[in-house]
């Protein structure tokens, strides 16, 4: 009886169980998809959901910045196609990854 | 008058043992193994791997003595190279400035008479890229790469105070995982460690002239990378050379210069293109001459300090480079089991 009553008063203490924001990645953009040796491009990651973390990784050249947007600024040294990533985790370990290509023309 | 002459008499001396034959030929195989590739290429601003303390540990230890060497480098970079030239470099993704603050140690031990075996790591404090057109910077920070080497002495002759020394190491990287900060991976030339796996070849001669209180050290060293990192990214194979010139001041001026050695570094760097998967990447690999000004102070013969100011006299990089300016180095060396 006892052991019943304890249960019950104990779910009634418990909070509703939180129903999980669903992580959305809308989009990873770039603000051009070609550039020229010296020149930065500036991406953005559009996402939703709970606590978002942002982690960037680019094949080659430094990026700048750090959450939903960063710069790339490639050195001089650099041409062709560099691949941008973008992975975006939410506060249940969910993740989400797009990619941009821009190209770099001498 | 008489003073003169004498010095000239051992000076001429010199250089003429160091053209005979005998000698000649170590010369020779440590230029050839500082210089077995073809003269092409050069890289992006950072040194990659360990920094190389001066020249207070390259040789064998004596039997059963540890050496521990503990030293500190600065390192700034500020200039642009278009092959050999300086270049004012102004695009929305220049650097203004590139420095990093690494402190390195190694352990020898004299194993043998003729072996001595040896440990060096060391700790970047920072790496940092400062951008011209941003007000930012990016700093990437960490252990670097672990060296093991062995070192024997092949010739040594007491009389003649002379010796060759060849050495072979093994470079293992701190860390595969590529730096993250703030959630961005760091690009390769902050990250601290290369990732690469390599080996690490090294030639020593060493003469000294008892009666000039000099020594003349040709050092030459080879270093490569086996393994892409996980970042794609393989650094090119590096050639050192480097003629270390030093002079005792023992007995010269006053009490307080007796335990100073001067020496000057003429040193020579080329390193090949790195390779970002498997394709050479167009500004990376160069072709540098280095002057080391050092200044050595011994102290009861187990403790060494030694302060380096480096500084280039000819760069050419292949491409649009960042060019390292000048680099600091102070060292501090303590002998074990001399029974001092």
């Amino acid at each position: 009886m006892l052991l019943s009553l304890n249960t019950f008063f104990s779910a009634c203490d418990d909070p509703p169980p939180e129903e999980e924001i669903a992580l959305i990645f809308t989009e990873l953009t770039a603000d051009k998809d070609t550039l020229t040796a010296g020149e930065t491009v500036t991406f953005n990651a559009t996402a939703s959901g709970k606590d978002i973390v942002y982690n960037w990784t680019a094949s080659a050249g430094a990026l700048l910045g750090s959450g939903a947007e960063v710069t790339l600024t490639p050195s001089p040294c650099l041409s062709g196609d560099i691949l941008v990533t973008c992975a975006v985790t939410d506060a249940y370990d969910n993740t989400k990854s797009k990619n941009v290509t821009v190209t770099i023309v001498e | 008058m008489r003073k003169i002459q004498d010095k000239l008499k051992t000076y001429q001396r010199i250089v003429s043992e160091l053209l005979s034959k005998k000698y000649s030929l170590i010369i020779i195989l440590i230029i050839v193994l500082s210089f077995t590739s073809k003269m092409d290429y050069a890289q992006c601003f950072a040194s990659p791997g360990n920094p190389i303390a001066g020249s207070v540990n390259v040789g064998v230890l004596q039997n059963r003595i540890t050496r521990v060497l503990v030293f500190h480098k600065f390192s700034f970079s500020n200039q642009y190279f278009e092959g050999s030239n300086k270049i004012s470099y102004d695009f929305p993704a220049a650097i203004s400035n590139a420095n990093f603050n690494y402190t390195g140690f190694s352990v020898g031990y004299g194993l043998r008479k003729k072996i001595t075996i040896e440990v060096e790591a060391g700790y970047f404090f920072n790496k940092t890229q400062n951008y011209r057109n941003f007000d930012y910077l990016i700093k990437g920070y960490g252990f670097s790469n672990a060296v093991f080497t062995g070192k024997f002495n092949l010739y040594k002759n007491v009389d003649k105070m002379m010796e060759f020394t060849v050495s072979a190491g093994a470079k293992v990287p701190f860390s595969l995982k590529p730096q993250v900060v703030d959630g961005v991976t760091l690009p390769i030339d902050i990250q601290p460690s290369t990732g690469n796996f390599g080996s690490i070849f090294q030639a020593l001669f060493v003469k000294e002239f008892k009666n000039a209180s000099a020594r003349i050290l040709l050092f030459g060293r080879y270093e490569n990378n086996f393994n892409e990192n996980k970042m794609g990214y393989r650094f090119g194979d590096a050639y050192t050379t480097s003629l270390f010139l030093s002079k005792h001041l023992a007995n010269r001026y006053t009490e307080l210069t007796k335990d100073i050695t001067v020496i000057l570094q003429i040193r020579h760097e080329y390193r090949q293109r790195n390779l970002l998967y498997d394709n050479p990447v167009v500004a990376s690999g160069s072709n540098s001459i280095y002057l080391g000004p050092q200044i050595n102070y011994n102290l009861n013969m187990v403790w060494n300090f030694s302060l380096i100011y480096d500084f280039p006299i000819y760069h050419y990089y292949n491409d649009i480079q960042l060019g390292n300016s000048y680099s600091i180095l102070l060292s501090i060396t303590r002998d074990f089991g001399y029974g001092i």
